[in-house]
């Protein structure tokens, strides 16, 4: 009897094991399936997204599909601490959601982005080697301040950098040596332009002279016509340029001189008071002008008279065309001077009385920038 | 009682039985924060993507065994030992493409240094007086450029930022051989206007 009861007990404890495995088995399959495939794609996109320069060029949108994967890493991690029955990934799987859509659009905008950014510094770099083309072409023979030739000399180091970094394909760096090469030459340039614009506020003036040069070579007279940007010194005869030689200024040779010293070229109508030979001159040969003439007198002492030049101020003087030119900088007190040979050709072609004008500019500001 | 055991098992065996191998995966994440930290991010990029997905990988699939009733972490712990390895030789690769960028700014400095010291000559040689000064002027205002590009180069290379740093060295040498063009124009001229 007792051995029944034992035996029964057996079967019926067997029978409830089973059923509660059964029963267990049965709620496994109806658990809850967490998204993995779904991150598994997430986390490719964000690599897709990285390798496309999403985390550069579209930092903001896979920063955010970055957090919604790892939202969504958290959220699955907090369900996988509850009790089986009570997991819901229906969260999880709307942020892994959030995280695929998130990084397919940091990728595309990656990719645009890159690209745009690739063709916006290649097009400014194009366009600052034009504007140092420019200042090289136009500015930098002028006697421009200390600064602004050193803000250019940055700007172009700046670029060379930026080149560098763009050629190396690192475009992040490429833009910050860009918008700082754009700073320094832009603000050189400027600064240069206007002290040229301001210079040639006598333009009129330096036309009207340049002009009344040619007109008064008419009759068969050699005049002599200096054009101070254009660094030339043309002969006329007959309204025609017989001659024209490269010449070197004074190293202040913007401007028109006003007083003794301040290394400035005159402008206006002269005439040629004195030939030296070379037994006269240290300079090979010179012809010595009328500087000051009457009408640099007159306007030195109006500026006295206004206050724009101190009352004691000397206007200098000694100013001629000479020889030792041809070093290629502008490096005189203020004379002209020509390279031997040219001063020699020069020489033989005047005579004492023959008119010198000295303009600032033949061409206008417009001409000179076309 | 058996059935105070049977319903005690299963539940042991609902609350999962292996462990979370922390002291693989804290090892793994310090690894990889490490070569970080020393650049490989920028140095070893495409080595430290794969590193970071990886890592990302792993930590998916111990999720999906947390949530079995049976885990077992033995293929991860592998792994994330793996990973640890793979962070290690990315370091190794971002220390040798920092050495190769260093070795190659030192080369580019050395050639500056080399063309400053001739540029430094050459003015030597360049006009005096004051036909020279204003051709000088300008070349000494580039060349101090040059100087001081230099001393940041050197700036750049203590702060870690050896790429700028080559940047900067490489159109340093650009400018310095303009420079040194510029100072064998003026001095030949010179030369040949002396002798005149």
């Amino acid at each position: 009897m007792r051995v029944k009861n034992k035996r029964e007990k057996i079967f019926i404890g067997t029978i409830v094991v089973v059923l509660l495995l059964l029963l267990s088995a049965a709620l496994a399959l109806q658990m809850p399936k967490p998204p993995v495939a779904e991150l598994k794609l997430a986390r490719a996109k964000l690599v897709e997204a990285q390798k496309s320069g999403a985390d550069v060029f579209a930092p903001m949108l896979y920063k955010e599909a970055q957090q919604w994967y790892d939202s969504a890493m958290i959220g699955w991690a907090v369900q996988n601490e509850r009790f089986f029955l009570n997991r819901k990934y229906t969260k999880v799987k709307e942020q892994v959601d959030k995280a695929i859509q998130k990084a397919d659009e940091a990728s595309g905008k990656g990719i645009e982005q890159k690209k745009q950014t690739k063709s916006v510094l290649a097009l400014g770099m194009m366009s600052l080697d034009q504007k140092i083309a420019v200042y090289e072409q136009v500015y930098k023979k002028m006697p421009l301040p200390t600064a602004v030739v050193q803000a250019h000399s940055q700007g172009k180091m700046k670029l060379a950098e930026c080149r560098v970094a763009y050629e190396d394909g690192r475009l992040t760096e490429a833009g910050k040596n860009y918008k700082n090469a754009v700073d320094l030459i832009e603000s050189s340039g400027k600064h240069a332009g206007q002290l040229l614009s301001h210079w040639f506020v006598d333009y009129p003036q330096w036309k009207k002279n340049g002009d009344k040069a040619i007109s008064l070579s008419r009759g068969g007279k050699k005049v002599v016509l200096v054009d101070k940007y254009a660094h030339r010194c043309v002969v006329y005869q007959n309204g025609q340029a017989i001659t024209t030689f490269d010449a070197e200024l004074g190293i202040n040779w913007m401007g028109d001189k006003r007083l003794k010293g301040d290394k400035a070229t005159p402008e206006g109508i002269y005439k040629v008071i004195q030939k030296k030979d070379h037994q006269h001159t240290r300079f090979h040969r010179a012809l010595l002008i009328n500087y000051p003439n009457d009408e640099d007198k007159r306007r030195i002492a109006a500026e006295k008279k206004n206050g724009t030049l101190a009352r004691l101020a000397l206007p200098g003087g000694l100013i001629e065309i000479h020889g030792h030119g041809g070093k290629g900088v502008n490096w005189t007190d203020g004379c002209i001077a020509l390279k031997d040979e040219d001063m020699e050709i020069l020489f033989r072609l005047v005579d004492e009385g023959t008119p010198v004008v000295i303009v600032g500019s033949l061409k206008s500001l417009a001409e000179i920038h076309q | 009682m058996t059935l105070v055991l049977t319903a005690a098992s299963i539940a042991v065996l609902f609350t999962s039985c292996g462990k979370v191998p922390q002291l693989e995966l804290d090892a793994a994440h310090a690894a990889i924060e490490q070569a970080k930290a020393i650049g490989a991010d920028v140095y070893a990029s495409a080595d430290f993507v794969v590193l970071q997905d990886s890592m990302r990988s792993v930590t998916e699939q111990m999720e999906v065994k947390k949530g079995k009733l049976f885990a077992s972490y033995g293929t991860e712990k592998t792994q994330l030992a793996e990973i640890t390895g793979m962070a290690a030789a990315t370091e190794s690769k971002t220390e040798a493409r920092k050495q190769e960028v260093k070795l190659e700014i030192e080369t580019v400095q050395a050639e500056v240094t080399s063309v400053v010291a001739q540029n430094a000559e050459l003015l030597t040689q360049a006009p005096k007086g004051k036909e020279g000064a204003a051709a000088l002027e300008a070349i000494k205002s580039e060349n101090s450029l040059i100087e001081t590009s230099v001393a940041e180069v050197d700036a750049l290379i203590v702060s870690n930022d050896l790429l700028p740093a080559l940047d900067k060295a490489k159109a340093a040498k650009t400018k310095a051989l303009a420079i040194n063009a510029e100072l064998n124009e003026v001095v030949a001229k010179y030369i040949q206007a002396s002798r005149r």
